[in-house]
């Protein structure tokens, strides 16, 4: 059996707009997303639920398609065979087990009840649940029901993973596991799209993102990409040097640098329009005046940076 | 050439996994759900023990007949048809109360399993995982529909079908082949009063939001109706009659027994129930209730899974 080469961008998304009522909370969205960690960023309210409700088949589209692995997921329920949903809010019903709740949704997948256990059983393994798998729902954290809840997603092992705010209520050790899962899944070649608001969470798990506000799509890539295209947006540069300004004197001659500062005896801060020539030429200038540098870096070319600049 | 990729990551073709049919799981969890709470279990035993001494009664009920009839054959036709006419008429009293009775004690179990079964999957928000599997609306429909269809089941079709096999089976020969006429009304006014109840508990789940609430609304409401049906029409209100679910299977039923009974059967019976005098407007009324239970159920689960 063969897959066709056209069927490789996991989910397209063309020209979709979603109406609630007189609300726009999608404007003409084009999206196409492959295997990998994909984050979906954008403020509350900014339409990332409802674009994974359209993913997911819970809403049609008022204009445009969607199509998941080729198939309009509204329309044709088979591609929930190799799709799993991690909603936001708890949906559980709280009278049973963490181990009873996976694994009757997993039998919905066409598995026996055997099979299914099993599955809900390493699924649950696998978010670190073992221990707690046997507690009623009622009796778990928040923590633990949001690992439950992303245990039902992977437990039949779909290659489509959706997760919406899926680190809400975990614990800083938690967070770091679930993280780490989220790259392992994307590590394997599952198309996981993971919506959230906290950024340094999203930067931990991928460097590709899709930004989104007021429902329009503000953005999507490579975070590192995506800020250099940003070129009417100087990068500030800090470096800690021992004589910050006779260094700043030899940068601010550059013609790609704005601006320089001396912060404090030992550090200088400077903007420039192309941060890749100044790290051509920043080894230079410092040999030449004999300088160690002790650390530099960008604090403005990060995740946090493009989402100021992008979306506020 | 076409171009053709064999695979891409993780990516796995798809397999020949067969598939299951889907509404066994959702009825199963529900029905499993409904069991971790006291008053369905509670609910069990007091249809349990309802079946069980209805049974008893038919038991002695024939046995003592049995014993009589010994006794009278001696003294000719006459007694045997006395004999006769209370065996049958005894236990189709015993058989009609059965069904009255477990109606009634099916809708308030039903309460209990079943009036959550579409309000608090709206409630918490768990159809909106049902529709990420791979889930047709009908299979969701189908699903509940079987949850809640197998509590009249268990509790009035089955029981009532082993009542009359234990009337059949210990009865005199030439009652128990009267006794067999009593079969298909009987079976009739059960599956009738099962559909009813089925369909009318998940039309109101499906209105509303918490299970507790949906469960009182419909065991005061069949008791209204049912208290409603019985006396309104001893005081000349004839209509009234219809609002009576259990009054229009009843109705249903006898008119059964009337059409495929021997005249025979008919002579025996010492009682027979309260009906409503038009059969069809009866029917009409059932169908009525259980369409609109249907109705319910498929608009509900329609807007909420159509977004």
């Amino acid at each position: 059996m063969t897959i066709d080469a056209a069927s490789v961008a996991t989910m397209r998304i063309a020209g979709v707009t979603k109406m609630f009522g007189t609300v726009r909370a999608l404007d003409e969205i084009d999206l196409e997303l492959g295997p990998g960690v994909t984050g979906l960023l954008g403020p509350n309210g900014s339409g990332k639920s409802t674009l994974l409700k359209l993913i997911s088949g819970q809403l049609r589209p008022d204009t445009g398609t969607v199509r998941v692995e080729g198939l309009d997921p509204f329309a044709q329920p088979e591609v929930f065979a190799r799709l799993g949903l991690c909603p936001e809010q708890d949906k559980f019903y709280e009278e049973q087990t963490g181990e009873a709740f996976v694994t009757a949704l997993t039998r919905l997948h066409g598995y026996g009840a055997r099979e299914a256990k099993a599955r809900a059983q390493a699924a649950l393994a696998r978010v670190g649940m073992t221990e707690h798998m046997r507690k009623p729902i009622r009796a778990m954290s928040r923590g633990m029901r949001q690992r439950t809840k992303i245990a039902q997603a992977i437990a039949h092992d779909p290659p489509i993973v959706l997760l919406d705010e899926p680190l809400t209520g975990t614990d800083p050790l938690g967070r770091a596991d679930l993280i780490a899962l989220v790259r392992a899944l994307g590590q394997e070649g599952r198309c996981v799209v993971v919506s959230s608001h906290v950024l340094h969470e999203v930067e931990a798990m991928t460097h590709q993102v899709v930004l989104v506000r007021y429902g329009r799509l503000r953005a999507q890539g490579d975070i590192g990409r995506l800020r250099a295209l940003l070129d009417d947006r100087p990068y500030r540069f800090r470096i800690e040097v021992g004589r910050p300004r006779a260094l700043a004197a030899a940068l601010i001659a550059l013609p790609h640098v704005q601006a320089t500062e001396v912060v404090g005896e030992s550090a200088l801060e400077l903007t420039t329009t192309d941060l890749m020539a100044l790290c051509r030429a920043l080894p230079g200038e410092a040999a030449r005046l004999g300088l160690v540098i002790d650390q530099l870096g960008s604090p403005d070319a990060d995740l946090e940076s493009l989402y100021r600049y992008l979306i506020e | 050439m076409k171009d053709q990729v064999f695979s891409v990551g993780y990516r796995r073709l798809p397999g020949d996994r067969p598939r299951r049919w889907a509404p066994w799981p959702i009825a199963r969890t529900a029905l499993a759900l409904a069991w971790r709470k006291r008053s369905t279990k509670l609910g069990v035993v007091l249809c349990a023990m309802s079946v069980f001494g209805h049974g008893i009664a038919i038991a002695a009920q024939v046995l003592a007949e049995r014993v009589m009839g010994r006794m009278g054959d001696r003294d000719g036709p006459g007694v045997m048809r006395d004999v006769l006419r209370s065996v049958v008429g005894n236990v189709h009293a015993t058989l009609a109360t059965f069904i009255g009775m477990q109606m009634i004690a099916c809708a308030f179990l039903l309460a209990m399993v079943a009036a959550g079964l579409v309000a608090e999957d709206r409630r918490t928000g768990a159809m909106e995982l049902y529709f990420s599997r791979p889930l047709r609306r009908r299979d969701y429909v189908v699903g509940k529909l079987l949850a809640a269809g197998l509590v009249p089941l268990v509790t009035l079709v089955v029981p009532f079908s082993l009542l009359w096999l234990a009337a059949v089976g210990m009865a005199p020969a030439r009652a128990s082949q009267e006794l067999m006429g009593l079969l298909l009304p009987g079976l009739l006014g059960a599956v009738v009063a099962a559909v009813v109840l089925t369909t009318t508990i998940l039309g109101l789940s499906a209105l509303g939001e918490r299970g507790r609430t949906v469960g009182v609304i419909y065991v005061v409401g069949m008791l209204v109706l049912t208290s409603a049906g019985a006396d309104l029409p001893r005081h000349g209100q004839a209509w009234a009659g219809y609002l009576s679910p259990l009054r229009n299977v009843q109705t249903l039923a006898d008119a059964a027994l009337d059409a495929g009974s021997t005249g025979m059967l008919m002579q025996l019976l010492i009682s027979r129930p309260d009906t409503n005098p038009s059969v069809t407007l009866a029917v009409l009324c059932l169908l009525g209730l259980a369409g609109l239970g249907m109705a319910l159920l498929l608009w509900r689960v329609r807007t909420e899974v159509a977004g």
